[in-house]
């Protein structure tokens, strides 16, 4: 992850907690406000319904002994005492007395509880209201609710009863009150979101048709079903919710509250209902806003995320893709940042470093190139030195001989010609090798089999192996069977493994075992070769593909580096494993199919590190001439030597190897264009 | 010279009907019953004398829409106007015998089937017209499509198909009487021709100067229709009205509060009827639907037991405040003298016997008059009634002229079960009344066969209707007067039981004068 994402992420995940924080906490205590709006209004209509209830059961008890005690009722008492009294006078009197005095319920009962006129239903006139003459005192009573019967089914009344003036110990009860029903429910004074329904409690299971709101019957009425029946099972207030579709905006809650009779008895259950509407809707707001608010949060959050990730990370970035500049070789990558803060000074340093590589660079370069002159100079004044004063003695010799003018002038002049002919050819020879080297061919790609390649190296040498007056040498050969054949160049990578079978042989002088392996490696083929000899120390090892460094007496320190720029060449590595007293194994990996060309293998030889590939170049551009063994003064250990490559045509004129120090010249300033 | 004896024999009548209250020791502007065979004039000063003029302003409950009799069953009040305007060939006095009205004489032939009728000479209709034979003969030929109505010199004759015995009483029923119809207008030769006539609103009556029998005392009657009974009381009480019709319940209260008020026998039936067998299948597969899908006995029960179960005193005293009578047979007492056979009272005990023998449990849908507050009150009683029994009755309003059809599997199904029906008695005479009240249960009756025959005599015509009654899909519930409050300026108001049937009287009575 970027640090860019990162800091979206991190960015993001604040603003989406401070959003969610402040969106639930301000939810929290809307539901709570509404809760307690919810609570305060349920308690203000109850207290409402209570009041209106007690006023209304007030008024009914207040007319209904105002009949009570009216003359005309006080008359019928009268009348009703007389013997044969006809009652059937009275028959509409009570529907006439209750429209005058608005109430929907009135009953002249006589002293047996017979009906002398009923308004609510005056058909029951004659019949029995029994329950009416079991307490002898109504006065103190007062109203309460109660259960009636009337034509039109059973209904509850807010009821009241009242005797008229008793005659002769006889009495007329007037029983009246209320229909409690719609119309006292739409007497009720509801907030908005709020209704009020009543449960009338007159069947033993519950019946829809006893649900009424102001309006009268419910729709859905079933629905309550379980609340009616929660209150009847325990008969308290009680508050429930009910859902009425899958939105949580239609959902109510209803606060419950039992309606008991004379004797406690549950006659009606009345529910007060307040919508979650408007709670919800402004939940929802609420909601709608954080999300709203939280997406301009993320927004802001990936812009901010987005330009504070490049303040911070472009001069990262920058710096990264100076220092991978710096890692592939442009050491004059710079970071290009101003900034004064701690990047910015990370940058300077950066770019002072650079500078600073540079330098001493070029630094390095100048003295590894005066070293490698002054090596040069040394190694050729010493290759040079050793045939030169043959020649000087031939010459003086040759002239003394002259000048004596001696007999045996002719023989001596002959022998003296020889031997400057035979230095001469020395120096041809060392010319020759140094050529050689700076002039390497490119590789002409084939298809290849190393294991045969292996095999005719080793046929080469097997008499030198067992020479006579020479310790033995014993080859072993662990070729792998079905080796995959290479591309390769059969002619270079013949010189390059004879060049380390030669260097084996060179470190046995004692004799020992040469091992020469080939095996399959991961898209590549691996070729080991390994002598028994007395080892290389650590420093050796490191140096060891040095041009012209050399262990032996009589090495020009250019075998191993052959090998190396053949191996690099094909796209190959070569590595060296040694241990002192045990010997050295030499391991080669070659690709099976090289990614490296032949018109890419000069590149390849170019990027190789400046001491293997440009300090010979620019020097080596006389031809190349086979040096003969000669005395080595700085080898001082036995170590290895190079092979010229005999079966190769490498007599290079002078402009050949003008050529050659051209390109490699090229090549390295390719490589390092700002050097 | 024919109306100046007409106005002389009113005179005699009324002296002699001030003699009678006289007798009877009955005061001045108290309220006076008529019950029974017999009849009492109305009271009124003894020295006053007929005055002509002035406009009878009357009220009455219906809503009159034809201005003319229909062909068919007509209510009370309809027919009682009607009267005022149409008259027929014979009427019925109160002693319910024939009497001659448009013809002075009638004969018939020994077969009884040809019957001819003597119009009465100097008759004229109320646009001037004589009334000739082919007149008569013009305004009866329709009456009855088995019948053949031809003229003769003096009058017409009429062939019936079959022999009838009273034919001169079947055409003193209201739907035989003479009209006159021209493009103008109809008019009859009654005494009141009709000025205006706002259909189920107002009517303006005028007296008929030409009238055969004399001009009548009152030169106009102004009625309208359709106020309700409480408001007619009023409107009399204050004076804006002359004469109203109350319903029989309000009798009591109106003679309480001093109105003075006119009382007939009983000339209504009102009873609790059950659809017939032919329309039955409809009504119980809509009382299946109430669980009262039941085999036939038991519907007969249900019927029985209902009609055992309703307190018809109870009902007489209580709702109709004890004008009427609780009504065991179809005929009242005063009209057949038999109803005394026709049990009325109630009997709980033996309801509830039935009761139990049904299942399942009974429930009714009981009807009645959306318009009529004495039948709801009757309906409600007898759900009372019934539910003391064991019988769930359910009381429903349902249009006045709602009745089940006579093609019943084509029309819509009623909505009740049973259903009260207030049927008018159209004559005093119990052959007559029975047929006609047999003819309108007819649809109740189903095929019980509803015809009396013109020779029947007295078992006969009880057997008959004790015939109808054991259906038990007719059960009398009472037997109704019709209540007439009067206002203080009228005069000479009688109405014989005999004549109970034949309209208001208006035609005798005249107006006090006012003072001046």
């Amino acid at each position: 992850m970027t640090f860019r994402s990162r800091l979206f992420w991190l960015f993001t995940f604040f603003v989406l907690l401070a959003v969610g924080i402040v969106a639930a906490g301000v939810t929290f205590v809307t539901r709570n406000a509404f809760e307690q709006l919810d609570a305060r209004r349920t308690d203000a209509l109850v207290a409402q319904f209570r009041e209106e209830f007690k006023q209304r059961g007030d008024e009914a008890a207040l007319q209904v002994k105002g009949i009570a005690d009216a003359e005309a009722t006080t008359r019928m008492a009268i009348e009703l005492m007389r013997p044969n009294a006809d009652a059937s006078t009275y028959y509409w009197d009570a529907r006439n007395v209750a429209s005058a005095h608005q109430l929907d319920i009135l009953d002249f009962v006589a002293t047996d509880g017979t009906i002398i006129s009923s308004a609510e239903w005056p058909a029951r006139a004659g019949y029995k209201l029994s329950w009416v003459t079991k307490s002898d005192d109504w006065a103190s009573a007062g109203p309460f609710l109660t259960r009636m019967d009337t034509q039109e089914g059973p209904m509850l009344g807010l009821m009241a009863v009242a005797n008229a003036v008793p005659v002769a110990d006889k009495r007329v009860y007037v029983v009246g009150g209320k229909k409690l029903g719609k119309d006292f429910i739409s007497t009720l004074a509801l907030s908005e979101g709020m209704r009020a329904l009543v449960y009338l409690n007159l069947d033993k299971d519950f019946s829809s048709d006893g649900l009424l709101d102001a309006n009268g019957a419910v729709q859905d009425a079933e629905r309550f079903s379980p609340l009616v029946e929660q209150v009847r099972q325990a008969p308290k207030e009680q508050t429930a919710q009910i859902s009425w579709s899958s939105d949580p905006a239609s959902a109510e809650v209803f606060h419950l509250l039992p309606l008991a009779g004379r004797d406690n008895e549950l006659l009606g259950v009345l529910l007060i209902g307040a919508s979650q509407r408007e709670r919800v809707v402004v939940e929802h707001r609420i909601i709608l806003l954080a999300v709203g608010v939280a997406g301009l949060g993320l927004l802001l959050g990936a812009i901010l995320s987005w330009w504070g990730a490049a303040r911070i990370t472009q001069p990262v970035t920058k710096l990264v893709n100076g220092a991978r500049e710096v890692a592939a070789g442009n050491w004059n990558a710079r970071v290009d940042l101003h900034s004064k803060d701690d990047i910015g000074q990370l940058a300077a340093a950066f770019n002072q470093m650079t500078e600073e590589l540079v330098d001493q660079r070029d630094r390095l370069v100048q003295s590894e190139r005066v070293a490698a002159w002054r090596e040069l100079a040394r190694r050729l004044a010493h290759e040079l030195k050793n045939p030169l004063f043959p020649l000087q003695i031939t010459v003086e010799n040759l002239r003394r001989a002259r000048m004596k003018n001696t007999d045996d002038f002719d023989e001596i002049f002959d022998e003296s010609t020889e031997t400057l002919l035979a230095e001469i050819e020395n120096l041809k020879g060392i010319i020759g090798r140094f050529s050689d080297f700076a002039r390497m061919p490119r590789p002409e790609l084939r298809t290849v089999d190393v294991n045969e390649v292996v095999r005719t190296v080793v046929r080469l040498f097997e008499a030198q192996f067992s020479a006579v007056g020479r310790p033995p040498i014993t080859p072993e050969l662990h070729l792998e069977a079905n080796l995959p054949h290479i591309q390769a160049d059969p002619l270079l990578l013949h010189r390059a493994i004879e060049n380390l079978v030669l260097n084996a042989m060179d470190a046995m002088p004692s004799g020992g075992v040469l091992a020469i392996a080939t095996s399959t490696g991961d898209g590549s083929v691996v070729i080991e070769i390994a002598d028994t000899g007395s080892g290389l120390t650590k420093e050796e090892c490191e140096r060891l593909f040095t041009p012209y460094y050399t262990t032996k007496q009589h090495g020009t320190g250019l075998g191993l580096a052959v090998v190396q720029s053949v191996i690099s060449d094909h796209g190959g590595t070569i590595s060296v494993e040694s241990e002192s007293g045990v010997g050295t194994t030499f391991r080669i990996v070659l690709m099976i199919k090289p990614a490296v060309e032949t018109a890419k293998s000069s590149k390849a030889a170019a990027t190789a590190p400046p001491s293997q590939a440009q300090q010979p170049a620019a020097l080596l551009a006389a031809p190349a001439q086979r040096e003969p063994d000669a005395p080595n003064e700085t080898s001082d250990t036995a170590g290895h030597d190079e092979v010229s490559d005999s079966s190769r045509d490498v007599a290079h004129d002078s402009h050949e190897a003008a050529d050659a120090a051209q390109n490699s010249a090229e090549t390295i300033s390719t490589s390092e264009p700002e050097a | 010279m024919k109306q100046g004896l007409s106005r002389h024999l009113a005179a005699l009548s009324a002296i002699v009907a001030v003699s009678a209250i006289a007798l009877s020791g009955a005061g001045p502007g108290r309220g006076v019953r008529h019950k029974g065979g017999y009849s009492v004039p109305a009271a009124f000063r003894p020295s006053e004398r007929p005055v002509y003029g002035g406009t009878l302003r009357a009220e009455i409950g219906e809503r009159v829409s034809l201005p003319e009799p229909a062909v068919g069953s007509m209510d009370a009040s309809e027919s009682e106007l009607i009267s005022l305007v149409y008259e027929t060939l014979v009427r019925i006095d109160g002693r319910g015998e024939i009497r001659p009205l448009l013809a002075d004489t009638w004969e018939r032939d020994a077969t009884m089937r040809r019957w001819k009728f003597h119009l009465r000479s100097g008759v004229k209709f109320q646009d001037g017209t004589p009334l000739a034979p082919q007149n008569a003969v013009a305004a009866l030929i329709n009456a009855d499509e088995d019948w053949r109505v031809t003229p003769t010199s003096d009058g017409l004759q009429i062939e019936t198909p079959s022999a009838t015995l009273d034919f001169p009483t079947t055409m003193a029923q209201r739907k035989y009487a003479l009209i006159r119809r021209s493009k103008e207008a109809s008019g009859g030769t009654g005494p009141f021709k009709i000025e205006s006539w706002e259909a189920e609103k107002h009517a303006l009556l005028s007296a008929n100067q030409d009238y055969w029998g004399g001009r009548p005392f009152l030169d106009s009657v102004d009625v309208q229709f359709g106020r309700a009974a409480r408001e007619r009381m009023i409107d009399l009480e204050v004076g804006k009205a002359d004469l109203v019709e109350l319903p029989a319940e309000m009798a009591r209260r109106a003679s309480d509060e001093k109105i003075r008020i006119e009382v007939t026998p009983p000339v209504e039936l009102l009873a609790l009827t059950f659809p017939s067998a032919r329309t039955v299948g409809a009504i119980r597969s809509q009382s299946s639907v109430r669980g009262a899908e039941r085999p036939p006995e038991s519907e007969t029960r249900l019927r029985e037991a209902v009609s055992r179960s309703i307190d018809r005193a109870a009902i007489v005293n209580l709702v109709l405040q004890k004008e009427g009578e609780p009504a065991g047979g179809l005929l009242p007492q005063w009209i057949s003298g038999t109803e005394f056979l026709f049990s009325s009272a109630a009997d709980a005990a033996a309801a509830r016997a039935l009761v139990k023998q049904i299942a399942p449990a009974p429930a009714l849908v009981l009807g009645y008059d959306s318009g009529d507050a004495m039948e709801q009150a009757v309906a409600e009683r007898i759900a009372v009634n019934a539910r003391e029994a064991g019988i769930t009755v359910t009381s429903i309003a349902i249009p006045a002229v709602q009745s089940p059809p006579a093609n019943a599997a084509r029309a819509e199904k009623p909505k009740y079960d049973a259903r009260l029906m207030r049927v008018n008695l159209v004559s005093p005479l119990p052959r007559p009344a029975l047929a006609a009240l047999l003819a309108s249960f007819a649809s109740e009756l189903g095929s019980v066969d509803s015809t009396v025959p013109e020779t029947a005599d007295a078992a006969e015509i009880y057997a008959r209707e004790k015939a109808a009654l054991e259906t038990w899909r007719v059960i009398p519930i009472a037997h109704l007067p019709r209540v007439y409050g009067l206002g203080p300026r009228v005069r000479n108001w009688s109405i014989p039981p005999g004549a109970a049937m034949n309209g208001l009287p208006l035609a005798d009575i005249w107006l006090k004068r006012e003072a001046q």
